[in-house]
């Protein structure tokens, strides 16, 4: 289920898309926020505007995605809910999925995706290693080889996140 | 004291040149310093650095400098000082040699020493903050700086809503442009800056997190939190930090209030966040490119030095340490 939901919103990222797609599986996204909202591993305070964001952090520093990252480099997976307290919001995006490779030199994003408040795919980046370019989910129009990429990146990060206690 | 007298304890508690003071000890050959002129400085400085101590009331203490000739300005010295009337104080002034230098004040005042000193050229070690030191709680070690907040400079709202993040690195920039020193002309940069990302670059709002004018204002660009645009497909969890103007070889230098900024601004974010020291890096450790510039880049030793000292009194609760103290502009 999980796959499917990723495939299918990875499918939903066509080249040139203002708004990249819906969430397929709706309950997919309650169980993400769902799960970051109950033990999220940091809550953080953002400032954007007037408006003030709770901010409720799950990270995952095991290797979810073996064999993506440079050997000395470790795999991370991250998700991000930011629910406005006061103002009106719209400053931020309500959700972020990241996948991400990491040292003590720097951090790379392998990919990530923003998010709506329904889960619904905004934006993001997604790294090809064949031709080791990053592509802009808005803009690139995605290979089959790189939608499927991006279907396992996403589906085993959020599979992970959600399996963590 | 007179002034003549404080002049004779200014040769007689001359403190020593630092490592890191790379500039000429100015001396006035016992002539009183209200208006006299210093002997020679045979080397190119950027500014003055005095120290001594008021044995009455505070008073502005200011300096003019030759240029050939022509005597200029006089332009008054900032710092900092104490309850028992020890100061130390700063004049920035252009890059110049072979100049002299002039003090006046109508405060009773001993100076201790006076040294024309190349701020930017301040290798590892000691800098110019360090002379004075007091423990103190490590709580209040990494105080917040004033930040300026996007209101204040006019900022635009960004094109499309932010990426959270944490933040888990800083890098530090130079804007390769202007270098503003007072509050008005800085908006003007920050505008034509934010308009150069957002319209130029094509970014959705000013590159960095936060960024220094040459009179120290720390400006806030993006809101702290969010994904950057300041090094290419490395900027989650990337604090960007640019001081204003053009640090390359042969270019300008930044300014001592700037450096002071930059390190307050350092330590409260790494204390805050929990960035180490060695998260702190140039851009040009990160990617190819000449920023943040030879001058600024130089800095960057002493800056991490001080963010790990600052880590360190967060680590222990029991330890006495010698923290920095800075000016309070």
């Amino acid at each position: 289920m999980v796959k499917l939901f990723f495939l299918l919103l990875a499918l939903a990222a066509p080249a040139g898309a203002a708004n990249l797609g819906r969430a397929a599986d709706p309950s997919m996204w309650d169980r993400l926020t769902e799960r970051a909202q109950r033990s999220p591993t940091t809550v953080e305070k953002l400032t954007v505007g007037d408006t003030e964001y709770r901010v409720f952090v799950v990270t995952l520093a095991t290797a979810a995605v073996e064999g993506q990252c440079p050997a000395e480099m470790t795999p991370r997976m991250t998700f991000y809910l930011a629910k406005p307290v006061s103002g009106p919001g719209g400053g931020v995006y309500p959700g972020r999925l990241t996948v991400q490779c990491t040292s003590a030199e720097f951090t790379r994003q392998e990919t990530s995706v923003d998010t709506g408040f329904d889960g619904g795919v905004r934006g993001g980046t997604l790294y090809d290693p064949a031709s080791n370019k990053f592509l802009d989910l808005e803009k690139a129009k995605l290979t089959p080889k790189q939608k499927a990429r991006l279907d396992a990146l996403l589906a085993g990060a959020a599979a992970r996140l959600l399996g963590a206690p | 004291m007179s002034m003549r007298a404080a002049v004779l304890a200014l040769l007689a508690f001359a403190a020593p040149l630092r490592a890191n003071d790379v500039g000429a000890r100015v001396e006035f050959a016992g002539r009183p310093f209200d208006g006299a002129a210093s002997n020679p400085i045979r080397t190119d400085f950027t500014g003055l650095l005095i120290q001594g101590r008021f044995e009455g009331p505070a008073a502005p203490v200011e300096a003019s400098v030759k240029s050939g000739t022509t005597w200029g300005p006089w332009i008054e010295a900032t710092g900092e000082s104490t309850k028992n009337g020890r100061f130390w104080m700063k004049v920035l002034v252009a890059g110049r040699k072979g100049d002299s230098v002039r003090l006046r004040t109508t405060a009773a005042v001993e100076v201790f020493g006076l040294y024309a000193t190349d701020f930017a050229e301040e290798g590892p070690g000691p800098g110019p903050f360090r002379n004075m030191t007091a423990p103190v709680p490590s709580a209040a070690s990494s105080p917040k700086p004033e930040v300026k907040s996007r209101a204040e400079w006019g900022a635009r709202p960004a094109a499309k809503p932010y990426s959270p993040m944490t933040p888990e690195r800083i890098t530090i920039h130079h804007t390769e442009s202007a270098q503003p020193l007072s509050a008005e002309s800085a908006i003007d940069e920050l505008q034509a800056t934010q308009r150069f990302h957002q319209n130029g670059r094509g970014w959705i709002d000013m590159a960095y997190h936060y960024l220094i004018d040459g009179g120290g204002r720390i400006w806030e660009g993006r809101p702290m939190a969010v994904v950057g645009a300041h090094v290419k497909e490395k900027n989650d969890g990337n604090v960007g930090i640019s001081l204003m103007g053009d640090f390359s070889k042969g270019k300008k230098k930044p300014t001592v209030a700037q450096i002071a900024s930059l390190t307050r601004l350092t330590r409260w974010l790494s204390a805050t966040y929990a960035i180490p020291a060695d998260r702190v890096k140039g851009h040009r450790d990160q990617e190819i490119t000449e920023c943040p510039g030879d001058a600024l880049y130089a800095q960057l030793y002493e800056l991490r030095r001080t963010t790990a000292a600052s880590a360190d009194l967060f680590a222990s609760t029991r330890r006495t340490a010698m923290v920095l103290r800075e000016p309070a502009w």
